[in-house]
């Protein structure tokens, strides 16, 4: 009877237990409907039943601090947090929890000293660390954070643990300095993760203070360890960020010299300087490389490099090519250097494909900038005879050559020349149509106006080709004037001796020409050559009153706009005159609104006004 | 009997009077010799006709701004000075004589004609409300003044506190939020170095000044600035500085920030905690819960939400037209040589027209739909104006997409209607009408 007793109690408590088990399971999913609908008064209000039912239940906990989290009621969820810390009061990340729960009521003093009991309980552990600055940076109190892991490795004895968290969160807080310093920690921890390092760095160097305070700790770390490469491999990449190429420079000397490249980094920072268009670096660095790496398999590079920067340096930018190739108010600079440079690699490394260039080079500036046509013609021969093997230097000199011809008054060498170029199935069409191009040009300095027109056909017929607006120019003009077929061969004398820069005899035959024909077609071109002419020969007063006769004479011809420019261009400098040039300019604005030439009149009388652009 | 002589000099006298009061009406500043700026399909250069008649005004030349006239023409004395900068500046203009510009006048003030002239008097002075840091987007208030060549200083949130708005006539806001969320790029942006970099500058700030949270800063922000344009300033604003100013003022009293943003949970009930009695514009909006949705609220309607498929090619909105004796202020902020504005958008795009208090002018909507997307509002002495869409040149601009080029769009009757509200502040108060 006991024993039936004793089974049937046993039986009945189960029962019950698993009754209120299968009602606490129900009420738990009740609450998660609330919560999942957002009803956080009814969900908490169950999950407060269920942990006074079962306040060890971890599920409960957790749900009930989420409610309270929800509804903001920081009091009670501190209240359980701490009576589970009874049960738990080692548990880091209850004691880190009970931190972020302050901090969030906006009580950091028991904030902070919550944190520093998760950290007491195990000062030893490098997670307790991780898991308490973690709960600060959640908190948004990322100075705090820096302060635990800093703590961390000074109780650990280890100077450059968490160098790459504490300098993250320098770096988000704009320290840039601090974080600099950081990662600098880390690098001297392990050099091979150098490439990790300036990633993180770049994170703050697109802005001028980030850069300046990585590049100022950097460089100070280097006064101090001038032998580590990872260092001297980092300011130099900082410095090429800053465009700083002579500090730059030094530093890449250095790096070279101690990973025993033999030249190999100095050219490559030449090389980029020259494509920065930072010559005279660029030139000291490729002297660099000539002077101190003979061997190095760079050297012939170098010494070309180094003749280009000094021409490079020389030359000034004239994108509007206002008086064609002619630049009437630059004073002619000295290529003397860069000559010599070029002919030193001819001399030092014949039969490459660098003599060859430098030969080119040299032939470019007699031709184009010292108009030393004997010369620039020697240099052309020599690529023809020696170096035939380098076809696309041997194209480039071709052309070249014509134009010497032409401009030595021998056009049919010079036809002969483009001729070959025309033909070469080598060439590519660009060079093609250039040489098809010069040679209608030279059939209508010849004056056989008809064979030029014929050749000119095929070139209008290309519209994508650069060369097709100089096309149309030219057979509009021979177009416009062939019913006076003398006048356009007078015409063509001075064009040609102009090309010839014989301005005084050319000046004479356009003079000549005006008089005799002032009403003829040809008169409006020959104003605009002459007007040039006398802008080359610095008889200002004359280019200017030519200029006017244009504009005038012809008030609607289609180089009126671009006259007045030029005339603006002599006023601002030849004659030094702002006040004439802005009337000038401003000239070109009222008269000629619609003229491409609008934009440059507008920037130009910004540029003499001073105006900030 | 009257001789010869004295007939003759009766003549001669009357001549030399007739010539005196010739002289006198022509030195007059109404009858002289003047400059007209055209802005209808003439101009080549509209933007930049702004900056002339602000230049104008800076040099102490009033401009009549020719309301309903030729696009909003502007009517400038004959100064040589300012037909050189036209010339500089590359905008039409044309010299008319003291006879056609009496002729304008009278057209202009025709009672049959609706237009108007309104005189500008002062250049304002222009503030536009930027951060410190520089955020990967552009503000096509800044691109047109600086194409236009207006002159304008930069406030953040500490000028505002301490009462520096006071000083300007005008201030600009533009992808802006008030509402502390970071401009709720969390879900795409979290991890980019300048969103991250924004969140600790902006706490910095909040800190600093004494708030615990950026909402909060945020906040009284947006109620200064509300005290300013109660106390005469004119506010424009654009993109998600319009709708997240209004909630910003509404949930005064609640906190709507997801945790990510102000490290707690927003109010459980904020949405019947939101005061629509201290909005500017809209009234009983809902706020939107996703943290993670980058939308602020429903008083724009997304691209998502539309019925139909969003298209570039056929996306347009209508200019109100209004009465320019009766409403100047409306008919100067919708000068345009175009009533047909092309479509863009931006993180606030348009306002939803159920949700604007019946206070507010709608200046401009998509017809036939929902979406309002310029408005125009008086609050105490001052005025608010308000401006859907990000850049009026660019359809979709994206995060980190290059600024637009103002030298390809200088007639944009998009970029016009900003420009409109920076000179509307110059204007003289004349009575009004009734």
């Amino acid at each position: 009877m006991k024993k039936i007793f004793l089974i049937i109690l046993i039986f009945t408590s189960l029962c019950g237990i698993f009754a209120q088990v299968r009602n606490l399971d129900n009420k738990f999913r009740m609450a998660q409907i609330y919560e999942s609908t957002g009803d956080w008064d009814n969900a908490v209000k169950i999950y407060e039943e269920l942990f006074a039912a079962d306040s060890l239940n971890v599920v409960f906990f957790d749900a009930l601090m989420r409610g309270y989290d929800q509804l903001k009621r920081y009091s009670d969820a501190i209240k359980i947090i701490n009576t589970h810390l009874k049960f738990r009061p080692k548990d880091v990340g209850l004691l880190s929890q009970l931190g972020k729960t302050y901090a969030r009521a906006n009580e950091k003093d028991k904030a902070l000293n919550a944190w520093m009991s998760a950290l007491e309980v195990d000062s030893r552990n490098i997670n307790s660390y991780y898991i308490v600055a973690n709960a600060m940076v959640e908190s948004r109190m990322l100075d705090n954070a820096i302060k635990v892991y800093e703590k961390g490795r000074s109780v650990l004895n280890d100077k450059f643990l968490f160098a790459a968290d504490i300098g993250y969160l320098y770096s988000i807080s704009m320290n840039y300095e601090e974080a600099t310093r950081q990662y600098l920690l880390l690098l001297k921890q392990n050099p091979a993760q150098l490439s990790f390092i300036q990633s993180r760095i770049s994170i703050y160097t697109g802005k001028a203070d980030g850069l300046n305070s990585a590049t100022s700790i950097i460089e100070a770390a280097y006064k101090t360890d001038t032998d580590n490469p990872q260092l001297i491999q980092l300011l130099a990449w900082l410095y090429m960020e800053g465009k700083k190429y002579d500090k730059a420079f030094s530093i890449f000397k250095t790096l070279d010299e101690k990973t025993k490249a033999g030249g190999r980094e100095i050219f490559n920072f030449a090389e980029r300087a020259f494509r920065d268009k930072a010559y005279s670096t660029a030139a000291r660095a490729y002297d660099e490389v000539i002077g101190k790496y003979p061997k190095s398999i760079n050297i012939a590079a170098s010494e070309f490099g180094y003749a280009r920067t000094l021409e490079e340096a020389a030359v000034e930018d004239d994108t509007l090519k206002l008086f064609g190739d002619l630049k009437p108010f630059t004073i002619k600079p000295s290529y003397k250097s860069a000559i010599d440079a070029f002919n030193k690699v001819i001399t030092n490394h014949p039969q490459t494909e660098f003599a060859a260039r430098s030969l080119y080079r040299i032939a470019f500036i007699q031709f184009y900038t010292l108009f030393d046509l004997a010369n620039a013609a020697e240099a052309l021969s020599r690529i023809e005879k020696k170096f035939s093997n380098f076809i696309p230097v041997l194209l480039e000199a071709a052309y070249l050559s014509g134009q010497v011809f032409i401009s030595q008054g021998e056009l049919e060498k010079g036809a002969e020349k483009f001729r070959w170029l025309a033909e070469s199935r080598f060439a590519q069409s660009d060079i093609r149509e250039k040489a098809n191009f010069a040679i209608a040009e030279t059939d209508f300095l010849w004056g056989n106006f008809k064979d030029a027109q014929q050749k000119l056909q095929n070139l209008l017929a290309n519209p994508n080709s650069d060369i097709t607006n100089d096309a149309i120019a030219l057979n509009v003009l021979i177009q416009e004037n062939l019913t006076n077929e003398n006048l356009l061969k007078d015409f063509t004398k001075g064009i040609l001796l102009k090309r010839q820069r014989q301005f005084n005899k050319a000046a004479e035959v356009f003079e000549q020409l005006t008089t005799k024909q002032p009403d003829a077609d040809i008169a409006e071109n020959t104003l605009v050559v002459l007007g040039d002419v006398y802008t080359m020969m610095q008889q200002y007063e004359k280019a200017i009153s030519t200029y006017e006769r244009l504009m005038e004479k012809f008030p609607d011809n289609v180089f009126a706009d671009k006259s007045q420019l030029k005339l603006a261009a002599v006023y601002q400098w030849g004659l030094k005159n702002s006040a004439k040039a802005i009337e000038a300019y401003q000239k070109l604005l009222e008269k000629y609104p619609g003229s491409v030439y609008v934009n440059e009149a507008r920037r130009r009388i910004r540029e003499i006004r001073g105006d900030v652009l | 009997m009257i001789n010869k002589n004295q007939t003759r000099k009766f003549i001669s006298s009357l001549l030399l009077v007739a010539l005196c009061s010739l002289l006198l009406a022509l030195s007059s500043p109404l009858f002289a010799q003047k400059i007209l700026i055209p802005m209808d399909l003439k101009q080549s250069e509209h933007l930049k006709a702004y900056g002339i008649a602000y230049w104008s005004l800076t040099k102490g030349v009033e401009v009549d701004w020719l309301l309903n006239y030729r696009g909003g023409s502007f009517m400038i004395d004959n100064h040589q000075l300012v037909a050189s900068e036209c010339l500089v500046r590359g905008v039409n203009f044309e010299r008319i004589s003291a006879a056609t510009a009496s002729q304008i006048y009278a057209e202009v003030l025709d009672e049959n004609n609706n237009q108007d002239v309104v005189r500008l008097e002062k250049a304002p002075k222009v503030a536009v409300y930027v951060p410190p840091n520089v955020l990967p987007w552009d503000d096509a208030v800044v691109l047109a003044m600086e194409y236009a060549e207006i002159p304008y200083e930069k406030v953040w949130d500490d000028e505002v506190l301490k009462g520096k708005l006071l000083e300007y006539d005008w201030l600009h806001l533009h992808h802006e939020d008030f509402t502390g969320q970071y401009g709720k790029f969390y879900a795409s942006f979290s991890t980019a170095p300048w969103y991250i970099e924004q969140q600790v500058l902006y706490e910095k700030k909040a800190k600093e000044l004494g708030y615990r949270k950026v909402s909060e800063l945020k906040k009284a922000v947006a109620r200064t600035i509300k005290e300013y344009i109660a106390s005469g300033g004119f506010l424009f604003a654009m993109c998600s500085a319009t709708d997240a100013f209004d909630i910003a003022l509404a949930a005064e009293n609640t906190d709507i920030c997801d945790v990510m943003y102000d490290g707690d949970p927003p109010d459980a009930n904020f949405q019947k905690m939101l005061d629509y009695s201290k909005c500017l514009a809209f009234e009983n909006f809902t706020v939107e819960r996703n943290p993670m949705r980058y939308e602020y609220s429903d008083i724009d309607i997304p691209p998502s939400d539309m019925a139909g498929f969003v298209n570039q090619e056929t996306d347009y909105f209508t200019l109100f037209e209004f009465s320019a004796k009766y409403d100047p202020v409306p008919t100067m902020l919708t000068q345009n040589h175009a009533n047909i504005i092309k479509g863009f958008m931006g993180q606030t795009t348009n306002f939803k027209k159920s949700l604007i208090k019946k206070t507010t002018t709608v200046l401009a909507e998509k017809e036939g739909t929902e979406e309002v997307r310029y408005i125009h509002g008086n609050y105490g002495r001052g005025t608010f104006t308000w401006y859907g869409g990000h850049d009026p040149e660019d359809f979709q601009h994206a995060v980190g997409d290059p600024p637009t080029d103002l030298h390809l769009h200088k007639n944009s009757p998009g970029y016009r209607l900003i420009l409109n509200n920076i000179l509307f502040p110059a204007a003289k108060k004349k009575p009004q009408k009734t």
